[in-house]
């Protein structure tokens, strides 16, 4: 089989060398503490700016994109390594909307002007991304949206409303999916813009998590012009796009090291707790608990192996790999955060907003900050990017066939 | 999703072809009712597929094959249900072959001939509990005491390999025919219709039967083999499960319409489904890690049986439930199924006692396995 083929075992474990000593260099205490104080989905502000800074600096900031476009030319078990060394060294997650949502969408339908100008500024950081997918009446039945796009000479004039629009409040590029062709219905008459986010008439309302964080936004496009030139492949043929991105999303690699570094900070925690705490830590079934969670993070990395394996051999990866792997992976992120806010035991309860927000120090030890803000936090996983039961109904069809 | 490569793939093929050209439900079932042994599929294995000499080496005159070929071989023998002893005679009996020193191994080299050929099949007595057998010296020779309570394939296996503790501590590994002198077998018939044997040994052997006196980590070496093997039997007989489930549904009519439009019995299909990948990966990753530090084979092998269990398990129980009332009866070969992912459970530890296993290794470790 190719892939396993394409580097013998010691160029890997060279490759893994090098990447852990640049972790080593790279990843000072105070990013890997901003990091573990995380506990949205993506690390935002300052952490994520300077973490995105170094790895771009280095030529690592895009480990899937192709080389022509920028990418560091890494075979896929390479990237494998990669993200397995960065969740294990706990290295902040950088937001997925320009590097491995809008980017790929580029790559693979975007116009040669389009790829010239986004792509390396996606690369650099200069262009921050969100995504406008869901609507208040459109959310698992996303292509049931409504936000509208009529042209008007050389520009579309947009209309409606986008919600959960993750880190809308720092992006200043948004891709969105409008309806380019009132009469149609479902997929067919959508389009896929990209816009400048300091365009008149969008404006962005904060929603906050029950967690605390304030990730998500709903936003309000009144009259948005959005030249025709910034229209991602063909008119009304966005829903293909769609998909494709969704392909991305669902299949998209961070997720088993999202998991990794919960686990990590686990170890961490346990090395650094005392008296009471240490004994939660000692409990058979919390160590039950951690190890079938290891074990099915196992099973997901090998799984993602394999969906990798057979995209480079040339076979279809399809909705079947994809839906699988965001199944596991989001239910198997609340598993994970869940053990890690038990085994806090009464330190749970405690509202550590001051300590993620920068604000002061953690109410108890450094590991009780985040635990229960994540676990709040991550019950969105099996909603966003599809919920696990639109994952399970498209399993039914794309791989029992029914 | 496949890391196969396309010899792999054949081979797969050819197994899973010949079962279901030649070893239907029926033929099945009434090979186990006659307790008649050796089959047909035995010799067949040896002749006509020639899988028998895979883990075995070229200077051994086996194909040299790697751990993923023998995973395979023991995927599609789980999907077709084969009962035949090919886990003990060549998975485990050739891991075990394979972590002797050259010398020891070449003293086992007529009994490797043997099985390839297919004319010995191995019963393996190597539980943890080497303990409760003991090697003593007595002159020039060996007297070799205690027993194993349940050893399975003993009803089929013309040779058993024996573990038992040395003065020194040390488990050694003694051959013997399954008929020699100061061996007593007990029938012990198991649910999934094959014959283990419980043995009573107190026997005289000479240095001839004695593999080696130090076989620890050979023992380990085969024991983790079998634990790869069994995950990827298991995978096999879920794919066969998870068919024959989609199967039914979109042919049963209730209400008006075929089960399978029901989306709550999709979404529990869907599951079924993950379960089965998700079973797959690990078989994998344990088949490929046969090969790293013993550590980390060890943990990996109790983390894919763990999985292998669990999925079993949700699987084993789905089916029957999807199907209904016929699905609890001896006449549909899902029951049959289940009972064979419930021996494989008992006999060599389910998921609980192989996550606690996986626990003991990481902790060992220090840090997470590395898939690549």
């Amino acid at each position: 089989m190719a892939v396993i083929n394409q580097n013998t075992q010691k160029e890997l474990e060279e490759f893994r060398g090098e990447v852990r000593a640049f972790l080593n260099d790279s990843l000072t205490p105070d990013l890997r503490q901003a990091a573990a104080a995380q506990a949205g989905v993506f690390s935002e502000g300052d952490v994520a700016r300077r973490w995105h800074a170094i790895l771009y600096a280095k030529g690592w900031i895009a480990p899937a994109w192709p080389k022509e476009y920028g990418g560091p030319g890494w075979s896929p078990v390479k990237r494998m390594i990669f993200e397995h060394e960065c969740a294990n060294a706990g290295a902040p997650t950088l937001p997925a909307m320009g590097l491995q949502m809008c980017g790929p969408v580029l790559i693979g339908h975007g116009t040669q002007e389009q790829k010239d100008f986004f792509l390396p500024r996606i690369l650099s950081g200069e262009h921050f991304w969100c995504q406008g997918y869901s609507e208040p009446q459109a959310g698992s039945d996303l292509s049931a949206l409504r936000c509208a796009a009529v042209r008007d000479g050389d520009d579309y004039v947009v209309n409606g409303t986008k919600i959960w629009t993750t880190h809308a409040q720092y992006a200043n590029w948004i891709f969105l999916l409008v309806r380019t062709d009132p009469q149609s219905r479902r997929g067919a008459g959508i389009s896929f813009l990209l816009a400048p986010m300091d365009s008149a008439g969008i404006t962005v309302r904060p929603i906050l998590s029950m967690s605390g964080e304030h990730e998500v936004n709903q936003l309000f496009f009144d009259d948005v012009r959005v030249p025709v030139a910034h229209r991602v492949g063909p008119e009304n043929e966005g829903w293909t796009i769609a998909k494709y991105l969704l392909e991305f999303e669902r299949g998209g690699g961070a997720a088993g090291g999202r998991v990794a570094r919960v686990m990590r900070r686990l170890y961490e925690a346990e090395a650094g707790a005392t008296g009471a705490q240490a004994a939660l830590f000692r409990d058979p079934e919390f160590i039950k608990r951690r190890a079938e969670v290891e074990i099915e993070l196992m099973a997901l990395e090998m799984t993602q192996y394999r969906i990798i394996a057979a995209s480079e051999a040339g076979q279809p990866v399809g909705d079947a790999a994809a839906s699988t792997f965001k199944l596991v992976a989001a239910t198997l992120f609340q598993k994970a955060t869940e053990l890690a806010m038990d085994v806090l035991g009464p330190l749970g309860a405690i509202d550590q907003r001051a300590a993620l927000e920068g604000r002061g120090p953690a109410i108890g030890p450094d590991f009780a900050a985040a635990p229960t803000a994540r676990y709040l936090n991550s019950r969105a996983m099996t909603i966003f990017g599809g919920t696990s039961e639109i994952q399970r109904s498209i399993l039914a069809k794309a791989a029992l066939g029914i | 999703m496949s890391i196969l490569s396309e010899s792999q793939e054949m081979l797969g093929d050819l197994v899973g072809r010949y079962l279901i050209d030649n070893y239907d439900f029926e033929a099945r079932q009434a090979a186990l009712k006659r307790d008649g042994w050796p089959s047909g599929l035995w010799s067949a294995f040896a002749d006509e597929l020639g899988i028998l000499g895979a883990p075995f080496t070229e200077a051994q005159g086996g194909l040299g094959l790697g751990p993923l070929d023998s995973m395979v071989v023991m995927e599609a023998l789980g999907r077709g249900l084969a009962a035949e002893p090919f886990l003990s005679s060549v998975v485990g009996f050739g891991a075990l072959v394979g972590a002797l020193e050259t010398a020891e191994a070449d003293a086992s080299a007529s009994l490797v001939a043997e099985v390839i050929g297919g004319r010995a099949r191995i019963a393996l007595a190597l539980a943890d509990g080497a303990g409760d057998r003991i090697l003593t010296r007595v002159g020039d020779g060996w007297r070799l005491e205690g027993g194993a309570p349940l050893v399975p394939s003993a009803g089929d296996a013309t040779h058993v390999v024996i573990s038992a503790k040395t003065a020194e501590g040390n488990s050694a590994l003694i051959v013997m025919n399954r008929d020699a002198e100061g061996l007593h077998w007990s029938k012990i018939p198991l649910i999934d219709g094959t014959n283990a044997g419980g043995l009573e040994i107190d026997a005289v052997i000479d240095d001839a039967s004695v593999i080696t006196l130090v076989g620890d980590a050979a023992i380990q070496a085969s024991h983790d083999a079998l634990l790869a093997g069994l995950s990827a039997e298991i995978t096999g007989i879920l794919a066969a499960l998870i068919e024959i489930t989609v199967d039914f549904a979109s042919q049963r009519t209730q209400f008006g319409k075929t089960l399978s439009t029901f989306q709550v019995l999709q979404h529990r299909m869907a599951d079924m489904y993950v379960e089965g990948e998700l079973t797959r990966s690990m078989a994998l990753l344990a088949a490929l890690k046969l090969d790293a530090s013993p550590a980390e084979r060890r943990a990996t092998a109790a983390a894919a049986k763990a999985r292998a269990g669990k999925a079993g398990r949700m699987v084993a129980q789905s089916a029957v439930q999807i199907h209904g009332g016929i699905g609890t009866t001896d006449e549909l070969i899902v029951g049959h199924y289940f009972k064979r992912l419930l021996t494989i459970e008992a006999l060599y530890g389910g998921a609980d006692s192989h996550i606690k296993r996986y626990a003991d290794q990481r902790a060992e470790l220090g840090q997470p396995i590395p898939v690549v």
